[in-house]
């Protein structure tokens, strides 16, 4: 079995109460397939995203925004990354269907991550990070305006998600957000993997590889 | 006595049922309770773990929730300014094991703690053990 369907955790978390000033919800997405907290209602676009590697992915960004703050979690398609690199004109040959449509993947997360670090300001911390074992990757960086960017990155069964929260100065770092990110289902059951390694990364491979 | 040996075994048939039902079911309890534990829902690798923090404060906010629950409280700093911080601790379950209930920590309730501050120096932290005013430590972590 390659994960660990907890419902108990989901139960017990609806179950659970919370006393607190912001409204704090449970958001989940069957379609996206993820779960996170987030102090008020995401409003969602769909949009596209440009990969490393010249293809043009199906996106969907879920955003809440509440006066100088903001949490937004954007979801990139790339399940259906060889077909859409396949249909690209302005592959050379140098850029061979048989192994970039596949790198362009696995190189998600850390194309992700470098467009973040280019940003002005200043990185506080970046580090490997998990979640659900599913591996990744956190920035948190200082902007000129003195608000703060926390952002996580993961990619997960065909999908690259990253999150980020920006508050202002002297706000309380937006924690609850980024680490509340989780995995569910198409049933809405949480999932986590025994070990680290065992989520899959890229799917749809052609001839079921 | 034949009925008797029977009736005696019966009991004890029973008996041992029993204890390894119960058996069966402690034994199910520790490994959920591993489990739980051993599943860890994310890194912790932001905060600095090889070191404690030392805050007392007064609780602002409780949020009771899986994977982790987290508090808010207001300390006062060195320069005699309210900050507020955040404090994640583990879930629900591994906090009932440790004998955490919620009302432990209601919002005005003071606190101490120790926890383990973001490595990026922000005003959040991992716990830790935390004691209420007058009360016993316990783990929250």
């Amino acid at each position: 079995m390659r994960f660990v369907p907890v419902l108990f955790v989901i139960l017990s978390g609806l179950c659970a109460t919370s006393s607190s000033a912001q409204e704090w919800r449970a958001y989940m997405s069957l379609e996206d397939g993820f779960r996170v907290r987030v102090p008020g209602e995401f409003a969602v676009t769909e949009t596209t995203w440009d990969s490393e590697y010249g293809a043009v992915m199906p996106a969907r960004i879920y955003l809440y925004e509440d006066g100088s703050s903001s949490y937004k979690l954007t979801v990139v398609d790339y399940t259906d990354a060889y077909r859409i690199h396949a249909a690209r004109e302005d592959r050379t040959e140098a850029d061979t269907l048989r192994i970039y449509w596949e790198v362009d993947v696995h190189a998600s997360v850390v194309y992700a991550a470098s467009m973040i670090r280019q940003r002005p300001g200043r990185i506080v911390f970046n580090a490997y990070h998990y979640i659900g074992r599913v591996p990744g990757e956190q920035i948190q960086m200082i902007y000129p305006d003195e608000s703060r960017l926390y952002a996580a990155i993961y990619l997960h069964a065909g999908k690259l998600y990253v999150l980020e929260a920006t508050v202002p100065p002297n706000a309380p770092p937006p924690v609850v957000y980024q680490q509340s990110l989780g995995w569910v289902d198409e049933n809405g059951n949480e999932i986590r993997y025994q070990n680290i390694g065992d989520a899959p990364t890229v799917v749809n491979k052609p001839g079921g590889r | 006595m034949q009925a008797g040996v029977g009736y005696a075994k019966d009991r004890l048939n029973g008996w041992e049922n029993a204890m390894r039902l119960e058996n069966f079911a402690v034994a199910t309890a520790t490994v959920l309770t591993l489990m739980h534990s051993v599943w860890a829902h994310h890194s912790s690798g932001g905060y600095r773990m090889t070191e404690y923090t030392h805050l007392q404060g007064r609780v602002t906010e409780v949020h009771w929730v899986n994977p982790h629950v987290w508090l808010y409280m207001e300390v006062t700093d060195e320069n005699g300014e309210p900050a507020v911080w955040v404090l994640e601790a583990t879930g629900i379950g591994n906090l009932r094991n440790n004998g955490v209930t919620e009302d432990l920590v209601a919002p005005g309730t003071n606190i101490s703690v120790r926890c383990h501050r973001l490595r990026d120096g922000a005003n959040g932290c991992l716990l830790g053990f935390l004691t209420p005013e007058g009360g016993e430590e316990l783990e929250w972590g």
